[in-house]
């Protein structure tokens, strides 16, 4: 039996202005197979995604769906025609519980045939088709009604989540099912997943993988998005490749090996930075002991942690986001108040971000947008945005032009920044771009410690290798950094040392470096690896 | 042979330095003449549908502010409260903090101007060389301090600057009126809710003899010209403008936000309350009285943000809107529109600003302003 | 006059001051949950109080009538307005604190020249009809408060009556739901396939009308004369109570009585004939709300998208 393609997209392009994200794109997904497409950050995929989810809309082509062609005005026309979207950053209403997270879709979309009859109450004789009651009325919020249709709906699918409590108090993975629950409560035939185990630990993504063959069971389908290799060849059926918004690669999963899918992705082949031999001092740089830090809500996002650099040595701290990475950054920067504990740097004990800057330690925050640059200031401006440089180019606080400028061309240079002028706003530059300049002010005074987190979240692999060597070099100056990454793959990489984070507690995994297992486990809060 | 790629090359350049250059600085220009102009003509409209003549209005309101050398001094005279309350509110916005207490700073420096102009002053006769720079070194103490509180709230509290800053500002209208009603700066005479005029010594000295012009209004433009050396040439202008647009990043770097938010609370209090001593030291009736901002503090809002919060360009925003308070007078005169037209016309030049920042053609001028 | 009395008397009065308050805030509360903070909710009220009595002025041949009228055409007005702020803070996604400010100073300025235009330039007090206290049968006859509580013109009771309904519909239907989602992660209900722009402006319509209305109570209630500027700051304290109400209606309620007393006290004292000034008086109301604010309100309480303007295309 031929099997149907539920879902076709022909010679799809959409332009942003000048720039074409998704150039004559062909695409087909058939009933019940796992579809992924693979590519670089930048390649093209959200933007298909968004196309077939009605966020944006094609410039050109088709989009035939069941066999009938469409164009999607909204998100609402694509969840109507049974299409469901898992993003990356989770929709979710965080201050809102499940069940209310999962009214707000069911509501909207139940009244199809015109009723507002509210939830059947006996699960027992299910009113048949998918088995669960699938109505709310779409005037009144009924709280126990919406509990109830949550509850049905995660036995049905197999997914265990409390309907009643804040989504804000369920752990990543937990909120990952909610959006698939929400996805299933209007019972989607086409499951859109744009990165979903970018958020899971190694462990989690087992058990993910079983909901994702449960579902393909039940006849359903899924465009499974990612960059990495490997998840992608072990759980699909099929691999179509992106690259700057072209298509470069369609096949069976299996028929092009991992290097072979990694040529497509990037045109070329990967130069790896390899990873020398290194010997650190015993000269210690940075000292964090008993380090208590309270999160947002005041729970302890870290919770006793200690640890050490030395000299001439990048120490890695691997985890899955939110697990109080951040927060330990931030506490050692000094821009989070710290329950107890302490951090001494160099032997002192410096208080406040600027005399900590002032001990020379540079930091690569998370988010480069909001805390690494300030996008309506210049490239020059931006370089010298940290207390211990903007001080140096002053003479009593008046800043001088000539010193300014003669520092940021010369950073630009060193650092291929582009473009190149010093008076471009750096809302003008591309995320890569954005990123040397930061790693310029940062790098270049050679800090006695450099705190990076995420350092190459987001930039494409050429991008990212730049960053390394960097930071290998600083390593070699014998410099002292603390990389901290969820980038599993990067940390053991680059690192000499290991730790891997969890709930807010920190574990050295250096002996564990070889086994991807036992690190998983302690990723997922397991204290030893070896049971 | 001919080198066509140099030719090319240079070509681009100049197209290049056209959209660099030529193009932002048309826009620098162009951009507030638009504003205003569609600003003027749906003032003119709405004045219009209510039956007056625009066209009269606004020649009476032009005659009275530039017709002569002396109309164009007392406009002067009118705009300096303006650019005092302008600068004030520009530098906190700059900063990213919504300070919309200049109205109730400015008070705060009359009342403190007032106070020692009648109580302290008669301590040392004749003395303007010491009486007129502590009278206002008084108004700007008071004004930043004043100006301070809502600043101390937001770092200690959290509390919302917007909220507490007008709330300030009607605890400053009131108390205004508790010391001159009834309190212990009403006049002597106990006839009416007004100070005695402040001790002669304490006034401002007039720049010219036969026009109202005075030392207030110098002294604004220059420190205009220093705020704007300040603000893009020092250290300290670096430090403000980074938590403006950028907190996240400029605590990451290594500035103290609530360090940032106080100096600046206090610098735009010290500058609203400055504004307030040099009105009623230089102008007659040398008096403190009820209602004696006709709302400096919110105009200034308008005055700022047209400038762009540029201190310079607030000197040219400011001397529009003093025309603008000015001309009212004369369209209130001889058209029979109410003076308060200017609160609605301030109002609509607002909404024009902030209506262009939505306008593709306006985005350049507009990435600065970010409205 | 005795403890009893004086207390009955500032307990009426209190709830006099309180109502203007709370139909404010309660709009208010709704166009916030949406993430929409209208700062120009002052020059709201004071455009319905001034078109409130003119509503009731141009009617006043129907007696009965023409307060309800001018109650009308204040909403009305209030909801104009509402929909010009929306216009420029929804459509054009300009900064809200911007456009608040420049809706109360165009509120200002128009009011006062419209009042000119229509009233003469001395602009003497118009009387109109206006809204008479009446006994609410039976319940103002309860001993002791039963008076203060229960004898009041009609609008105090629809704004008490409006606690209820707004409680209702924010936590008890599916759009109150969906508008509270929308305040906290207004991508999210849009991939859902709702229309956020669509949602928040209707709500700043419902919160401009509602200060519309607790405007006209200023102008057609109890003393029914306009006067400029007469909201005299009412509209900020609305806000402050929205948020001392921790965003909720039946919070918002008890917060706008406690400002109704500082309200009530300010004419209560002065009454008393205490040898203070009476501006201190004025100045209490704003002195609690600081106090307030400062002592009480803690940071992480507001919906988190409030106050930023919605893109769907990013």
């Amino acid at each position: 039996m031929e099997t149907e393609n539920i879902l076709e997209l022909q010679k799809l392009t959409k332009a942003f202005g000048d720039l074409v994200a998704v150039d004559n794109v062909d695409f087909e997904l058939q009933a019940g197979e796992i579809h992924a497409i693979l590519g670089e950050n930048g390649a093209g995929k959200s933007t298909l995604m968004n196309l077939i989810y009605g966020l944006h809309q094609p410039s050109d082509g088709n989009i035939r769906i069941f066999g009938e062609s469409k164009i999607f005005k909204s998100p609402r026309d694509a969840i109507t025609s049974g299409i469901g979207m898992v993003h990356q950053h989770f929709m979710l209403i965080e201050n809102l519980t499940v069940a209310e997270n999962i009214a707000l879709t069911v509501a909207k979309f139940s009244s199809k045939d015109g009723k507002t009859a509210s939830i059947e109450s006996d699960t027992e004789s299910p009113p048949e088709e998918n088995g669960i009651p699938s109505k709310l009325s779409t005037f009144r919020y009924k709280k126990n009604d919406a509990i109830r249709l949550t509850e049905a709906l995660s036995q049905k699918f197999g997914l265990a989540v409390d309907p009643s409590v804040l989504v804000r108090t369920l752990s990543v993975g937990l909120k990952q099912r909610v959006e698939i629950l929400k996805a299933l409560a209007v019972d989607a035939r086409i499951l859109i997943l744009d990165e979903p185990t970018a958020v899971l630990s190694p462990q989690e993504v087992t058990g993910f993988f079983k909901i994702l063959r449960a579902l393909q069971a039940d006849n359903r389908s899924i465009i499974f998005i990612s960059h990495k290799m490997k998840e992608v060849l072990e759980i699909s059926d099929r691999i179509t490749v992106l690259r700057h918004g072209k298509k470069v690669y369609h096949g069976k999963t299996g028929e092009l090996s991992a290097p072979g899918l990694a040529r497509e992705m990037l045109g070329e082949e990967l130069s790896e930075v390899e990873r020398k031999e290194n010997k650190a001092t015993t000269d210690l740089v940075l000292n964090v002991s008993g380090l208590t830090v309270p999160g947002s809500r005041n729970e302890n996002a870290v919770l006793d942690v200690s640890i050490q650099t030395y000299r001439g040595e990048i120490v890695g701290i691997a985890g899955v986001d939110g697990n109080g990475q951040r927060e330990l950054a931030e506490a050692i920067m000094g821009l989070r108040p710290i329950t107890s504990g302490a951090v001494e740097i160099l032997g002192r004990q410096p208080s406040g971000t600027k005399n900590i800057r002032k001990c020379g330690v540079g930091y690569i925050p998370e988010d480069r947008r909001t805390m690494g640059i300030i996008t309506s200031f210049s490239i020059a401006d931006n370089l010298m945005l940290n207390i211990a440089h903007f001080e140096h180019l002053a003479k009593r606080g008046v800043i001088s032009q000539k010193a300014k400028n003669r520092a940021a061309t010369q950073l630009i240079n060193t650092y291929d920044i582009r473009p190149s002028s010093a008076n471009i706003p750096a809302f003008a530059l591309s995320g890569g771009n954005q990123q040397k300049i930061v790693l310029a002010r940062e790098i270049s005074p050679q800090p006695e410690l450099l705190i990076a987190v995420n350092p190459t979240r987001g930039l494409d692999i050429n991008a990212a290798q730049y960053v390394h060597q960097n930071l290998f070099a600083q390593r070699d100056q014998k410099k002292s950094v603390l990389l901290i990454s969820t980038e599993l793959d990067e940390v053991l990489q680059m690192s000499d040392r290991l730790y891997v984070m969890s709930r807010g507690k920190l574990i050295e995994a250096t002996a564990h470096r070889d086994n991807i297992e036992a690190l998983g486990l302690l990723m997922t809060g397991e204290t030893d690896p070896d049971v | 042979m001919f080198n066509f790629s140099a030719l090319f090359r240079k070509t681009i350049s100049i197209s290049l330095s056209v959209r660099k250059i030529i193009l932002p600085f048309f826009l620098w220009i162009l951009a507030p003449v638009l504003i205003l102009t569609s600003a003027f003509i749906t003032n003119g409209i709405i004045i219009f549908l209510f039956g007056y003549n625009p066209i009269e209005a606004y020649a009476a309101a032009i005659g009275i502010t530039f017709g002569s050398v002396s109309a164009i001094s007392e406009t002067l005279v009118k705009s300096t409260p303006f650019l005092m309350t302008g600068l004030s509110v520009a530098i906190a916005f700059r900063c990213g903090m919504w300070n919309i207490g200049a109205e109730g700073q400015f008070l705060i420096g009359v009342l403190a101007a007032t106070w020692f102009g009648t109580k302290i002053a008669i301590l040392f006769p004749n003395t303007s060389w010491i009486a007129v720079p502590l009278c206002l070194s008084f108004a700007i103490l008071a004004g930043g301090i004043w100006g301070i509180i809502p600043a101390i709230l937001k770092v200690t509290r959290g509390v919302n600057e917007v909220i507490s800053t007008i709330m300030l500002n009607y605890i400053a209208i009131h108390f205004v009126s508790l010391m001159i009603d009834g309190g212990p700066l009403q006049e002597t005479s106990k006839t009416g809710p007004q100070s005695d005029p402040i001790a002669e010594w304490v006034f401002l000295p007039r720049l010219f003899e036969a026009h109202r012009i005075h030392l207030g209004t110098g002294l604004a433009v220059i420190l205009a010209i220093v705020l704007t050396f300040v603000l893009f040439r020092t250290t300290f202008g670096y430090q403000l403008r980074a938590v403006g647009e950028g907190a996240a990043a400029a605590e990451a770097a290594g500035i103290s936000i609530s360090q940032n938010t106080l100096r600046v609370f206090f610098i735009s209090g010290a500058l609203a309350g400055l504004g307030g001593a040099i009105e009623i030291m230089a102008l007659v009736p040398h008096r403190l009285t009820e209602n004696f901002s006709p709302d400096y503090g919110y105009t200034a809002i308008a005055v700022a943000l047209l400038a762009k919060l540029h201190p310079l360009m607030t000197v040219a925003t400011a001397l529009l809107f003093g025309a603008l308070a000015k001309g009212s007078f004369a369209m209130e005169a001889e058209v029979g529109i109410s003076r308060q037209v200017t609160l609605m016309m301030q109002a609509i030049i607002l909404l024009f600003v902030i209506g262009a920042s939505a306008v593709n053609f306006f985005r350049k001028y507009n990435r600065q302003q970010k409205l | 006059m005795d403890i009893i009395a004086i207390l009955e008397d500032i307990l009426a009065a209190t709830i006099r001051g309180a109502t203007p308050l709370l139909l404010a805030a309660l709009g208010e509360v709704v166009a916030q949950r949406a993430g929409v903070i209208n700062i120009g909710i002052e020059g709201m009220m004071l455009i319905g109080a001034l078109f409130g009595m003119v509503g009731s002025f141009y009617t006043a041949g129907l007696p009965f009538l023409a307060p309800w009228v001018g109650l009308f055409v204040a909403g009305l007005s209030g909801l104009l307005t509402a929909a010009l702020f929306a216009f420029f803070a929804i459509r054009l996604r300009g900064d809200q604190v911007v456009i608040g400010t420049a809706i109360t100073l165009l509120a200002l300025g128009f009011t006062e020249v419209v009042y000119v235009r229509l009233f003469g330039k001395t602009g003497s007090p118009q009387s109109v009809p206006y809204f008479k206290q009446f006994d609410m049968p039976f319940l103002s006859q309860i001993p002791l408060f039963g008076d203060a509580l229960f004898t009041h013109n009609i609008i105090v009771f629809i704004a008490f009556l409006f606690v209820p309904c707004v409680y209702f519909f924010l936590y008890h239907t599916q759009l109150g739901l969906r508008v509270r989602a929308c305040g906290e992660h207004p991508k999210a209900i849009s991939t859902v396939g709702s229309n956020v722009s669509l949602l928040r402006t209707m709500c700043l319509l419902f919160a401009g009308a509602m200060a519309g209305i607790g405007g006209g109570y200023l102008s057609l209630a109890d003393v029914p004369i306009f006067t400029p500027g007469m909201t005299a700051g009412r509209g900020f304290i609305a806000l402050a109570i929205v948020i001392f109400g921790k965003w909720h209606p039946v919070k918002a309620f008890g917060a706008a009585l406690l400002f109704g007393l500082g309200f009530a006290l300010e004419n209560r004292f002065q009454a008393f004939g205490w040898d203070v000034q009476y501006q201190w008086f004025l100045m209490l109301p704003f002195v609690l709300c600081l106090a307030v604010l400062a002592g009480f309100v803690g940071k992480a309480e507001a919906p988190l998208a409030l106050g930023k303007p919605y893109d769907p295309s990013e």
